[in-house]
């Protein structure tokens, strides 16, 4: 139990920094280029999408998206440029802009649309696949993806903030973070926090709940995954 | 639970209680001293002996129509804190029918509503408290009673792979 409360205790330290509030000048920044496993989510018609981004050192871009039993689609995006720490690009077909801290951990942000906002978090490809190969339906890729599907078994709930409700506040929260082959949760991450009154509680959630563990030999090691927790108020009267 | 409230009431209370002008004055034995005594009363939890006394000052003397506003919100909150909500509205709808402003007034009414569960008659009440007087403390307490009672909090999970 104190184990917990240290472990929520320094997670909720960590993020600060991440989130960009406190930008330490020597902070050792992420570097993007190579080929990035990412979920894309929040598009309310796209839904959860899963892509594979790649960065090549001369700015280029490109997005994988996994299409079940048909052609490999790479496709490019916009230039990729950093800026006080800020990489950007586009995806001129969807009309979304993507952004990421690189001060994180590991590649992630939010995308940007007119009127839509989302996010993505990404973790490391296993090796650099080159253009016209989606590795998500080659060889099978698609079937053990599923396979690989991470499954709950515990998925604790949070408590609603009292002073939220007090204050009628709702809120939304992003979390993302690696699944271990023991099912544990390791690494969170906020990747989007509305209010600081949910931080304690979605950490705390996340931190008690589980997955279904796997043999780390025959199907591999962490697997990334993000969980949203989106508070509401009901009006009883 | 009953504790709680009590307490909550009280500390709701204790401010508006208070014989206090609209202007903001503060009444301190000069002009009708037994809406003071009887102020004073209620505000230490004396309730029978402050709408006693209060009654009095309304009855033996002729107070001003913005004294007797406030000495009948007085009377609200006192029957509001003895938990008689139904006896505590009609005396705050009859305060603020002499003085509109009354902010006071609207927080004790609203007050007694929140005890009938009539939460959206208190919010609107509160509204109303909020726009005579933006900076109440009382009324941004009581609304968060308000919002703990009135509002059902909900989490939607939802996993991203």
């Amino acid at each position: 139990m104190r184990f917990w409360l240290l472990a929520s205790a320094l997670s909720v330290l960590v993020p600060l920094s991440t989130l960009g509030q406190q930008r330490d000048a020597d902070a050792i920044q992420l570097d993007p280029v190579g080929t990035w496993r990412c979920v894309v989510y929040g598009h309310p018609t796209y839904g959860d999408e899963r892509v594979l981004l790649g960065f090549a050192p001369d700015q280029s871009a490109r997005m994988a998206r996994s299409t079940e039993g048909g052609t490999p689609t790479w496709s490019p995006l916009s230039r990729w440029q950093v800026e006080n720490g800020l990489m950007s690009f586009a995806d001129s077909r969807t009309g979304r802009r993507f952004s990421a801290d690189l001060d994180r951990d590991t590649l992630s942000g939010e995308w940007r649309m007119l009127n839509l906002l989302g996010g993505w978090w990404c973790a490391g490809a296993d090796a650099d696949h080159g253009p016209g190969v989606d590795i998500l339906t080659a060889a099978g890729e698609l079937d053990r993806q599923r396979e690989k599907q991470l499954i709950p078994e515990i998925m604790a709930t949070p408590t609603f903030p009292r002073q939220a409700i007090r204050e009628a506040k709702e809120g939304r929260v992003v979390l993302c973070f690696v699944v271990e082959p023991s099912g544990e949760v390791f690494e969170p991450e906020f990747v989007e926090l509305s209010d600081e009154l949910f931080r304690a509680p979605s950490l705390d959630a996340l931190m008690r709940s589980r997955y279904k563990s796997w043999d780390p030999v025959a199907e591999g090691g962490g697997r990334p995954a993000c969980r949203s927790f989106v508070y509401r108020l009901d009006y009883r009267y | 639970m009953n504790r709680s409230l009590l307490v909550g009431l009280l500390w709701l209370l204790a401010p508006s209680i208070a014989w206090v002008q609209p202007d903001g004055r503060t009444i301190l034995g000069s002009g009708n001293e037994f809406l003071s005594a009887g102020s004073f009363a209620i505000r230490v939890g004396q309730y029978d002996e402050g709408i006693r006394l209060t009654e009095l000052g309304l009855r033996r003397y002729h107070p001003s129509t913005a004294d007797r506003s406030a000495a009948y919100s007085n009377l609200c909150a006192a029957w509001a804190a003895k938990g008689e909500p139904d006896t505590a509205i009609p005396l705050c709808d009859e305060s603020l029918k002499l003085s509109s402003d009354n902010w006071r007034a609207y927080n004790n009414r609203s007050y007694a509503y929140y005890l009938k569960g009539m939460y959206a008659e208190a919010t609107f009440d509160l509204d109303s408290a909020t726009a005579i007087n933006p900076r109440a403390r009382q009324v941004e307490q009581l609304r968060g009673m308000i919002n703990e009672r009135g509002l059902e909090p909900r989490v939607i999970m939802e996993d991203h792979q």
